[in-house]
């Protein structure tokens, strides 16, 4: 099977891969053997594949081979339900009891249909009982025990294990679950509590439909308790907790019943029996959605019939007509709206006109839940938008991260001076940053096809574009000239000439814009004779927003335009304008501004502001508009395109249908793993270190520490301690097992002779026992074997967590805090970072030579030319990665400390000799992300300046991850096999995950998340897709666009992927997020509402209501209640107690008691939400929250923190006051001032915008009259909103 | 825990370090926001869990305030008396004095070191004191019960030998153990554990109606390290009552609570038909006498519906301004005749501080009601006398506890669950569960004196009963059944009358309005 999947280079790369990793494995084992560590031997086993993996993690021995042979014989599925066979019938050893066998056969299933990958398997069933139904006849049951981490395992692989439970417990010969109404009423009651308490859920059932599954599901779905809230419907006949059982809640709602479709496919593919209640539930549900669907139908029809008939009499244009399909098929999407968190700016209103232009395509850096903008985007939305950020996006997924694309269009600004320039370049957003005054247009977002099939989105309408309007030309080439040119490639140089003779154009030119069309762009005459000879549309950079106008107001335009100054040239007989200048109208001046045209204000000799409109922009104005030759009338059905497109030889396409909302989630990361406190040596000490845990400073006060810890002892010499070695006499010593009853120890061989168990009180041995150390012996000893002194602190544990509590020895913290390196929770080093795709690189962008390049077996360029120079673009290996400047910097010292670790602590040669970051270049890390327990090998090929860890998209699906803002770690290869024990990991649930327990060491786009299949791998999309797209299709009915799916189980699914768009840089952009760097809460929500003020395409007073609502607000109370009911703690012993002690300290050690909800939390946020309950228009009821929720504070400290009283002479500028002021003021008589306010709201002043905004249907939501700054935005906002597709149809 | 998500402030605790941590830590593991993606809002911020009326948690999370109200504030309901309706109250002399009202009490500021104290440390102190001062109260409650016999501190517990003494403390914790009842006891001077037999007198019904920070007494002796107690008395109220004298004429009060004007689901036609019959559009004979002799209103708490209270109010609320939430109640309220005084109490729905105990409205938005002519504010709690009867006043938020605690208890039976309290001697015994308690200096929740009659609301549903003669009642409301009640099957008696004879501090009778309530 092996040959035909790869290339020979493939080949080629994976076993050099496979010889580096041998190599650190052998390393390792010569270290390990020495008996330093806990186990001698490495404990992390390599995995090529799946089954490796799945054998690994749950076992049982020897099922790999088998897996491998079903899987190739049945499918990925059935073979599952055969292993559960094999399991049960006993063909790998015997289990002893059916309890076992039922667990075994569960885990090892739900891991094959995890992929081998997810904790879930380990972590998400805490257990399998057989049960019975004592409440009915008393027969034998399968329950399964669900916990928290199934949830990694996603809804479809919770809703298998069910279904795999089920065909366990028929092969195991045992009756259903027969579950009382108790039973049944209490999951009802979970879900629900579960969803209004804890999380909401992503799918709510209705109780009917609880009620139902739970009548029908063959086994007992259950579990421990998850959350600390408790149920109503308690002490339930074989339920344990009264709290809410989370995984179970999962496993139910968003798993079988949320999958059920998804279900059925499986059940008949497996031909599980006894399940048919689930198709005919989602029959059910399909036919109620179809039932309701007619009904929004006819009411669709019934509305559209009505247009019908007014359309049989007029005509509509064709760009009105798509309009009008679009806003009834799309309807925006608010969802991402509904919470905007304080300093993360909404950068677009759902589907506004200004937000983000809709580009599709896939940049270098981008698909996967990608987006690629312009760099210059970032920064003129204040940098809030770092290379990595996460955004929370209206569609077609419901976040992303954004890398940069050059090559896609930025922001239209307008500056302070009154100028509008578009920023598509760095260089100029850079210059014009601290002028803008308003964002008239954000700029584009280049996502990829991919996305759309991945979420099921409809596809939206394309906007114009260069790569679009380059293929109509080539088109119109082939079928005017019969010459065949290919664009984004190199043509046979006779057919550009012949092409170019026919058109009259430069062949050089012609064979560059065909080769880079989204870099090369003609001059405005030049588009306007290729237009003409070739009847094509006009070149999609010279395009204006013409759409954002009405017609009537181009009406006005042209008007204006007739008297104005025009200087004419002529480029072969065609003639075009050279420059325009303009009477400086305010109202002629926004129509501008909202085409997007670049054009400026001068002064005239005689002191008049006038507006100037130079080459090439002159003529993009006025080309469509025929140079001012023909009369531009507004009619009715028809957009301002549309009537331009009936008049004028030059046709336009729309560059501006489809736009997309978003704002600001997560800032990006990319930093090393401390853990909380930071630990530098996984060693207990207890409280002898102080409160950071401080190994040196207890040993220097030469304290003794009372610890539960693990001991050995030497078999030879009899020394004691927590070492492995004896440090006597070099001897691999013996752990210690530990009667807590009697205080005895016993080695294990002794141990192991008696069970486990005391042999005098029959008490289960520990592993460990509460011991005294003297850290300033072991400190000393430590010292000297690795010759480090002089250390400011070695951070410890306050005590282990793990099973065994084996101490790490004190000499690897000691090279840590020597190298500056913290460890995590199982002994390795991470760093972590924000994941982001990459397909291709330059290798100047990662700082790496061409020479190094080759050695690692790079030796073409992405489109099969010799590697040559450092700015050829060169494909990814699908396990090469391309680390943060961050990460280089810390994996340098981890590097460092591992070589120390490898001379003095184990006596081995140095491995890494790195001096400097570019030394790690191609050596190996492990990738692994959280929730999952499977590691994968990838190797370092470069460094760059962002905040994200680059690597293939396929790598981060490996890891089950995509690249919506996800993140996870990286680990030096030989660390982790070093280091790493699971020995060390906490043994509470949970404690397995994030560990490397299995690491795969070949990378097999078959077994990666399915959700990278959908990635689009084309140099472009072909013309047929962008004209496909005004029918708003379902992306899953386009066939034409190859992406990763199609060529799976082909060496091409290696090599050969292609992008559609360009970036000069793939670091070019802000590196780090404004957000993290602004400090407090106010100086962040200032910021973002700033922006939100300047960004056409936001409003600002919608942002403030909402921040205050889904942020603040929910803060401030929810701190305000839990600081009445909160606990106290001890500061010293950190024991906690539900009200203070009434002897003032703790009763336990004598410390001090302090508040564990301090007035500051309460009050954190109180300020910014005052400043914008003042700044901003928002309801009166959101107002009076505030205020009312300021005076619950005040109230609540009244008694003990008396306030000085303010004096409430005069003028007070606080909002609230004002406001009850206003309410309740001296003139409360009938007629007084606030009649008018009290009470009406808003229903005066609503009549007022009304009349005063006559072309406005949408009457505003009125401003707060408080604030100066307001009036003047009104009036810009007044204009601005005028262009939303309501009006656009007159609606 | 629930709060896992509350920003700890850690004083004088943790070093600070150099650099911000990573959400990865050994402890912090399993709640770190990157992992539990999930279970937050996808921002990183989690939802804070916070508990609505009947204790039903809810999270607390954003919510749309979306669209314009249009709605009346009753500016125009004008009842005037019925021509010729003979009120044979107006002639009784008003005989009311308001024997607690937390307005009134003055709090001694906590005690500590230096002036320059961080407010951590008061706050501490005001909590300390708190609880110091209801052992103290209750202390003196248990004083006069004469079995309780020698009282002795914890800390003194290890000089006694053989004889029995009494123990009194705040319970910290109880669990049944095989053998009897096991329960950490605290006093000013140290804890103690105390093992109770599960043979010994009215052992498991004390066990059971001990609530977490209720102040008991045990009797009995002191073991190693354990006190073996063989009686345990609650504070409660004494067996027996001593007879009031009686009055020369027949005077009422009527109860209400939970009014919730604003609600959308405010019975307002119910409420107008009862001021109607205040009125006098009564129906008999019966009726008249009664209207003719009612005197007193009481109001126990959420007269209004409030705004913000809970997530997702805005869609439930006829009136979202509180400004108007009181100026509509007002113009109601004017509407009762000026002879008959009112009371009213706020509650946890109404512009108030939120933590227990209430001391009133805030005046500056609940000015309307402040200048009805007839009617006093009261604290929650508070206690009125009424022509020598003591009402005891309070919204009954503690409800929630013993539901949560006691055994049996239901939100459907609040009475039952008024006597657990009445037996506690204590409004709201437990800290930390899910009554909010400020950090006043001084326990004011304490029932210090034997109320004749005990009235209470905030679980929407009507019902009364006689324990050791104290008449304790729940008001019901005005509100009828909300979606969320719906949901957490809660079922409210609305617009239900209850009226007292004020002699016997006993039900007299009970007139409904719910024929006008929609939806029930």
């Amino acid at each position: 099977m092996g040959e035909e999947l790869y290339s020979p280079e493939m080949k080629a790369y994976f076993e050099s891969l496979q010889r580096e990793i041998d190599r650190a494995y052998e390393i390792a084992r010569k270290a390990r053997s020495q008996g330093k560590d806990p186990s001698l031997d490495v404990e992390v086993p390599q995995a090529t594949d799946m089954a490796g993996r799945v054998e690994s993690l749950v076992g049982p021995p020897g099922v790999a081979e088998r897996i491998r042979e079903l899987v190739k014989e049945y499918g990925k599925e059935l073979a599952a339900l055969k292993v559960v066979d094999e399991i049960i019938e006993g063909k790998f050893g015997d289990l002893g009891s059916k309890e076992k066998y039922a667990e075994q056969a569960v885990r090892t299933a739900l891991a094959i249909l995890t992929e081998g990958i997810v904790s879930a398997p380990l972590e998400g069933i805490a257990d399998v009982k057989i049960k019975r139904n004592t409440w009915a006849d008393n027969s034998e049951y399968l329950a399964l025990y669900y916990a928290g981490p199934i949830r990694s395992s996603g809804g479809t692989a919770q809703a298998l294990s069910v279904l795999v439970g089920d065909y366990v417990r028929k092969k195991l010969g045992l009756d259903r679950f027969k579950p009382s109404e108790e039973h049944i009423e209490r999951m009802v009651e979970e879900i629900d509590l579960y969803h209004r308490a804890v999380t909401r859920l992503q799918y709510h059932p209705e109780a009917d439909e609880v009620r139902l599954a739970m009548r029908n599901i063959p086994i007992e779905i259950t579990g421990e308790e998850t959350d600390k809230v408790e149920v109503s419907h308690r002490n339930v006949p074989g339920v344990e907790t009264n709290h809410l059982r989370g995984g179970a809640i999962l496993v139910l709602a968003e798993g079988v019943l949320q999958k059920a479709k998804k279900l059925v496919k499986y059940i008949d593919k497996m031909g599980v029996e006894g399940w048919d209640w689930i198709k005919e539930f989602v029959e059910a549900k399909e036919k109620g959605k179809s039932s309701e669907e007619p009904k929004v139908d006819e009411s669709k029809a019934e509305d559209s019939g009505a247009r019908e008939e007014v359309a049989e009499k007029v005509e509509k244009g064709f760009y009105y007509e798509l309009y009008e399909r679009f806003r009834a098929n799309i309807a925006p999407n608010k969802k991402y709206t509904k919470e905007i968190i304080g300093g993360r700016p909404l950068f677009a209103e759902p589907s506004e006109n200004g937000g983000f232009r809709l580009r599709y395509g896939r940049s270098r850096v981008s698909g996967f839940a990608t987006w690629s903008v312009n760099p210059a985007t970032m920064l003129i939305l204040d940098e809030f938008i770092a290379i990595g950020t996460q955004m929370k996006t209206e569609r077609p997924g419901k976040g992303c991260i954004v890398t940069p694309a050059t090559t896609v269009e930025g922001p239209i600004v307008k500056l302070k001076d009154g100028s509008v320039v578009r920023v598509d370049d760095y260089e100029t957003a850079l210059r014009v940053k601290n002028e803008i005054e308003e964002i008239l247009y954000v700029g584009d977002a280049l996502v990829n096809f991919g996305d759309f099939v991945e979420n099921n989105q409809t596809l939206l309408p394309a906007n114009y574009v260069e790569e679009w309007w380059v293929q109509e030309l080539v088109k119109a080439i082939e079928e005017l000239y019969e010459v065949e040119l290919k664009p984004f490639s190199d043509n046979p140089r006779e057919a550009v000439e012949e092409a170019a003779e026919y058109l009259e154009v430069d062949p050089d030119f012609l064979e560059s814009l065909l080769r880079d069309p989204l870099r090369v762009k003609p001059s405005v005459e030049l588009a306007i004779h290729l237009s003409k000879v070739l009847d094509i549309p006009f070149h999609p950079y010279y395009t204006l927003y013409w759409n954002t106008l009405k017609p009537e107001e181009v009406e006005e335009l042209q008007k204006a335009l007739l008297n104005a100054q025009i200087e004419w040239d002529e480029f072969r007989k065609l003639k075009f304008a050279k420059r325009v200048i303009l009477e400086n109208d305010p109202q002629i001046k926004r129509y501008l501004e909202l085409l997007g045209l670049p054009h400026r204000l001068e002064r005239t000799e005689d002191r008049r502001k006038v507006i100037v409109i130079d080459y090439p922009w002159s003529s993009a104005l006025l080309t469509p508009l025929g140079d001012l030759e023909w009369e531009f009338k507004a009619k009715p059905f028809f957009t301002v395109i549309d009537i331009i497109n009936e008049s004028n030889p030059i046709k336009l396409r729309d560059r501006g249908i489809s736009w997309i909302g978003a704002r600001m989630g997560r800032p990006e990361k990319a930093k090393e793993r401390k853990m909380k406190p930071p630990v530098q040596v996984l060693f207990p000490i207890g409280l002898a270190g102080g409160q950071s845990r401080d190994i040196k400073k207890a040993a220097e006060e030469g304290k003794t520490a009372k610890v539960e810890i693990a001991f050995f002892k030497c078999p030879k010499c009899g020394h004691t301690g927590p070492e492995h070695l004896c440090p006597v006499c070099g001897t691999r010593k013996e752990l210690l097992w530990h009667c807590p009853k009697c205080n005895v120890d016993y080695p294990e061989s002794e141990a192991k002779e008696f069970g486990f168990r005391c042999p005098r009180c029959d008490v289960e041995l520990k592993p460990y026992a509460e011991r005294e150390i003297k850290p300033s012996e072991l400190l000393r000893r430590a010292m000297d074997n690795v010759k480090v002194y002089g250390i400011d602190r070695l951070k410890g544990v306050k005590g282990m967590t793990s099973g065994y509590k084996m101490a790490e020895p004190l000499e690897k913290g000691l090279l840590r805090v020597k190298n500056d390196v913290y460890v995590f929770k199982d002994g390795t080093i991470r760093f972590d970072a924000t994941d982001a795709p990459i397909t291709h690189f330059k290798p100047k962008e990662i700082g790496v030579s061409v020479e190094k390049l080759r050695e690692l077996g790079y030796t073409h360029d992405f489109e099969g030319k010799p590697l040559e120079r450092d700015d050829q673009i060169v494909e990814l290996k699908v396990q090469d990665i391309i680390l943060s400047y961050e990460a280089g910097k810390y994996l340098l010292k981890v590097a460092r400390f591992v070589d120390d670790l490898l001379e003095k602590f184990y006596g081995l040669p140095r491995f890494y000799n790195a001096e400097k970051m570019e030394d790690l270049i191609g050596h190996l890390v492990i990738g692994l992300a959280p929730h999952t327990s499977a590691g994968i090998i990838g190797r370092i090929i470069g460094f760059s300046d962002v905040l994200v860890g680059y690597a293939h998209p396929y790598y981060h699906a490996a890891k089950r991850r995509n690249c919506d803002g996800d993140e996870d770690a990286v680990m030096l290869l030989l660390d982790a096999l070093l280091n790493f024990s699971k020995y060390y990991l906490p043994e509470k649930r949970g404690g397995k995950m994030d560990a490397p327990l299995v690491v795969t060491t070949r990378l097999d786009p078959r077994e990666v998340d399915s959700e990278v299949h959908n990635m689009d791998v084309v140099r472009y999309y072909p013309l047929e897709f962008y004209e496909v797209t005004y029918d708003m299709k379902s992306p899953k009915e386009i066939k034409f666009i190859e992406r990763v799916e199609d060529r799976l189980g082909k060496p091409e699914m290696y090599e050969g992927i292609k992008f559609t768009h360009d970036t000069d840089d793939i670091g070019l952009g802000p590196k780090m997020s404004l957000y993290k760097q602004l400090g407090d809460m106010v100086e962040k929500v200032e910021r973002q509402l700033a922006l939100a003020e300047r960004i056409r395409a936001v409003d600002e007073h919608h942002v403030a209501e909402t921040i205050l609502n889904s942020h603040l607000i929910p803060d401030l109370r929810g701190n305000l209640r839990s600081f009445t009911r909160q606990e106290f703690r001890c500061v010293k012993c950190n024991t906690k107690y539900r009200r203070p002690p009434l002897i003032g300290r703790c009763p336990k050690c004598g410390g001090k008691i302090v508040l564990t909800v301090s007035k500051g939390a309460v009050e954190k946020y109180l300020p910014t939400a005052k400043m914008l309950v003042t700044r901003y228009k928002v309801k009166d009821y959101t107002r009076q929250r505030i205020c009312l929720t300021e005076k619950d504070i005040k109230t609540l400290f009244e008694t003990v923190l008396p306030e000085k009283q303010r004096t409430l002479l005069g003028f007070s500028a606080d909002v609230c006051e004002k406001m009850i002021k206003e309410r309740t003021g001296s003139s409360n008589g009938k007629n007084g001032y606030l009649d008018g306010f009290n009470g009406k709201n808003g229903k005066a002043k609503k009549a007022k915008v009304g009349s005063e905004a006559k072309k406005e249907k949408k009457p505003k939501t009125e401003k707060s009259k408080d604030l100066k700054k307001e009036v003047k935005k009104e009036k810009a906002k007044a204009r601005r909103k005028r262009i939303s597709l309501d009006e656009f149809f007159g609606g | 825990s629930l709060d896992s998500s509350l920003t700890e402030v850690v004083e004088d605790s943790l070093p600070v370090e150099a650099e911000p941590l990573n959400g990865n830590g050994y402890g912090n593991y399993a709640d770190s926001e990157e992992y539990y993606e999930n279970g937050e809002n996808g921002n990183g911020v989690k939802p804070k869990i916070v508990y609505g009326d009947y204790g039903i948690p809810i999270a607390y999370v954003g919510e749309d305030v979306e669209g314009e109200k249009s709605y009346s504030t009753y500016e125009d309901v004008v009842i005037k008396p019925k021509e010729g309706f003979h009120y044979r109250a107006k002639e009784i002399p008003d005989e009311w004095e308001l024997t607690f009202d937390v307005k009134n009490v003055k709090f001694e500021a906590p005690k500590v070191k230096n002036a320059a104290s961080k407010e951590g440390e008061i706050i501490i102190q005001a909590y300390s004191s708190y609880f110091k001062s209801r052992l103290r109260k209750m202390r003196r409650i248990f004083r006069e019960n004469p079995e309780i016999g020698t009282v002795i501190d914890i800390a003194k517990l290890s000089y006694v030998r053989d004889d029995e003494v009494t123990i009194i403390g705040l319970v910290n914790d109880k669990r049944e153990t095989a053998k009897g009842y096991m329960f950490e006891v605290e006093d000013a001077t140290g804890r103690v554990k105390v093992f109770l037999g599960r043979d010994k007198e009215n052992a498991s019904q004390a066990y059971n109606a001990i609530m977490p920070d209720s102040v008991v007494a045990f009797r009995g002796q002191p073991g190693r390290g354990i006190f073996f107690a063989n009686r345990v008395f609650l504070p409660d109220v004494p067996k027996f009552r001593r007879e009031k004298p009686p009055l020369e004429e027949k005077v009422y009060a009527i109860l209400l609570s939970d009014i919730h004007v604003g609600s959308n689901k405010f019975c307002e036609k119910a409420f107008e038909k009862f001021l109607e019959w205040l009125n006098g559009e009564v129906n008999s004979r019966a009726e008249e006498e009664l209207v003719s002799r009612i005197k007193y209103l009481i109001i126990g708490g959420d007269v209004v519906d409030g705004v913000g209270i809970y997530p997702g109010q805005y869609n439930e609320l006829a009136i979202p301004d509180i400004f108007d939430q009181y100026e509509a109640l007002a113009n109601l309220l004017r509407n009762v005749p000026e002879h008959i005084t009112m009371f009213i109490g706020p509650g946890n729905h109404d512009a108030a501080r939120t933590a227990l105990p209430q001391p009133g409205f805030y005046e500056e938005y609940a000015k309307p009601i402040y200048k009805l002519k007839n009617a006093v504010i009261l604290s929650n709690p508070a206690v009125i006398n009424l022509h020598g009867r003591e009402f005891l006043i309070a919204h009954g938020r503690g409800i929630e506890d013993v539901v949560d605690f006691i055994p049996g208890r239901t939100h459907h039976k609040p009475a039952e669950a008024m006597v657990d309290l009445l037996k506690l001697r204590h409004l709201a015994p437990t800290f930390g569960n899910k009554v909010p308690i400020a950090p006043d200096p001084e326990d004011t929740l304490v029932i210090e004196s034997v109320p004749d009659l005990f009235q209470a609301g905030h679980v929407h549903v009507m019902e009364y009963r006689i324990y050791n003669g104290v008449f304790v009642i729940n008001s019901g409301t005005w509100q009828a059944q909300t979606e969320f009640q719906k949901m957490v099957n809660i079922i409210p008696t609305p617009a239900r009358v209850p009226i007292i004879d004020v002699e016997t501090a006993r039900l007299r009778a009970v007139v409904s309005f719910d024929q006008f309530c929609e939806g029930v």
